[in-house]
């Protein structure tokens, strides 16, 4: 099958500190890719790499066969790499629809921007009955929602999102996992970083466990949910 | 061995947040011991009651049966209780050997200039600053800076050295140079009590692992015990019930 996008041993981090020591990842249209790893293993920046608003030292950024690992983060999100930031970064004085509207400001998402919209009132019918509503006053999952409903909104290549459930009751995760599966279903090609290792691996096709900013265990969620090894990337022993 | 540090029932509220809650373990002398948890889980503001930064609503600190709770860092550091800080505070308008000539100075002896830099010198050689003795803090890297700020603890001449998170930032070369300076830090009698989130380094390094979450110990043992418990491997995994309990379309 082919690669959406391709990720060759990057390397990259943050001033003097270098976070990603040669990360490899391959991402296949219409999966759910997962993420994992213990806190400081890199998982975001790997996703600020592949969207650019961290540079990459070393390697390369492949999206649908061409190299990207040089342009600007508009550039890709032009080109249909989207990324759900942790903590959502929604614009807090707008409203839903408003921020959802900001989702389709590339180029690539404008024409579609109506039926994109319809989309995603389908995908979070919540959504839509508080459109008229100031984002900050959304509860924690409503606001994730949101994030993601922006995503969308760019008509996304690959979707990726960074800590879906971080902060989340159990209710409310629950129905932005269910609602991630039905866009798998649609087939979306999601990339997940998720802080519980059972959901991702319960959830996804394809598993990468990153340990001290390299890749540790890749494999089949399926097959790397019965390894002991993910236990021991997180613990060491 | 003997005990170095009794810690007894700690707890303290910031605000309506039960930071640290009932929290109670031991360090023999000779010993190091490893403090993990996932992120927020109380392990900083921990270090922080031990060496005086915080006063305890509850709770008692003993070091070498001395009642040290709620007496200040700069009185603790006098009994023997030094540490480093996670965020690198080399006072940078001064040179490598001055930053740590000023923890020898104030350390457990009150050293006079000429023997605490003769002190923060044998230190340097230690930690494998020498070299760098006359250049500025500032112009350090990040493992140079890393491995001051343990100097300057260091030239305390503490009994027990705190380190928060030392070999956070570090490639892996500088983290076994780290290592093996820590390993030299315990052969010569000192006793650590360290924070660390690169696992393999913390449990091959620690004599027993204490776990904090959510304020309070979740579990305390050797590396090997530590790494195989049930509850730690959940504050970590996260609930492995939660996928079914969650994905079964409602």
């Amino acid at each position: 099958m082919d690669t959406i996008l391709e990720i060759k041993s990057i390397e990259s981090g943050y001033g003097e500190v270098q976070v990603l020591w040669g990360i490899s990842l391959q991402v296949k249209p219409g999966k759910l890719t997962t993420i994992i790893g213990a806190n400081g293993a890199g998982k975001t920046t790997t996703l600020r790499s592949v969207m650019g608003s961290v540079r990459t030292w070393k390697g390369k950024v492949v999206l649908n066969g061409e190299d990207i690992t040089k342009l600007p983060p508009h550039a890709r999100a032009n080109r249909g790499l989207v990324l759900v930031p942790e903590g959502r970064q929604l614009f807090a004085d707008m409203s839903v629809e408003e921020n959802l509207e900001m989702g389709a400001y590339s180029r690539r998402a404008r024409k579609g921007q109506k039926q994109n919209l319809e989309r995603v009132y389908d995908a979070f019918p919540q959504l839509k009955e508080r459109r008229k509503q100031q984002s900050s006053t959304l509860s924690g999952g409503e606001q994730q929602m949101l994030a993601m409903g922006r995503g969308l909104m760019q008509e996304p290549l690959v979707l990726m999102i960074d800590e879906l459930s971080l902060g989340l009751s159990p209710l409310l995760a629950q129905q932005l996992f269910l609602s991630l599966k039905a866009l798998r279903k649609q087939g979306l090609t999601i990339v997940l970083v998720e802080q519980n290792v059972h959901l991702a691996l319960a959830l996804s096709d394809y598993t990468y466990v990153l340990a001290e900013g390299r890749v540790e265990i890749e494999g089949k969620s399926r097959e790397v949910a019965g390894m002991d090894e993910v236990r021991k990337a997180y613990l060491g022993l | 061995m003997s005990t170095l540090l009794q810690v007894t029932g700690v707890s303290l509220r910031f605000g309506g947040l039960l930071a640290v809650s009932d929290v109670s373990f031991s360090i023999e002398h000779g010993e190091i011991l490893g403090l993990i948890g996932p992120n927020g889980a109380g392990k900083t503001t921990l270090f922080n009651i031990v060496n005086g930064v915080y006063k305890v609503d509850k709770g008692q600190i003993l070091f070498e049966g001395k009642d040290i709770t709620n007496r200040p860092p700069n009185d603790v550091v006098h009994l023997g209780l030094s540490r480093t800080h996670q965020i690198v505070k080399p006072l940078n308008g001064m040179t490598v050997l001055e930053n740590v000539t000023v923890g020898a100075c104030f350390g457990r002896d009150y050293l006079g200039l000429h023997p605490a830099r003769q002190a923060a010198m044998e230190v340097l050689e230690h930690v494998g600053l020498a070299d760098r003795a006359e250049t500025s803090a500032r112009s350090l890297t990040i493992a140079g800076k890393k491995r001051l700020e343990v100097a300057r603890a260091l030239a305390a001449r503490p009994k027990l050295l705190l380190l928060d998170e030392v070999l956070a930032g570090l490639n892996p070369t500088e983290i076994e140079q780290m290592i093996q300076i820590i390993r030299g830090i315990r052969q010569s009698g000192i006793s650590v009590f360290m924070i660390e989130h690169v696992m393999q380094a913390i449990m091959n390094l620690s004599d027993r692992i204490v776990v904090l979450s959510f304020g309070q110990k979740l579990a305390e043992g050797l590396p090997e015990e530590v790494s195989h418990d049930p509850q730690v491997i959940e504050a970590y995994l996260g609930d492995p019930d939660i996928a079914d309990k969650l994905l079964e379309d409602a």
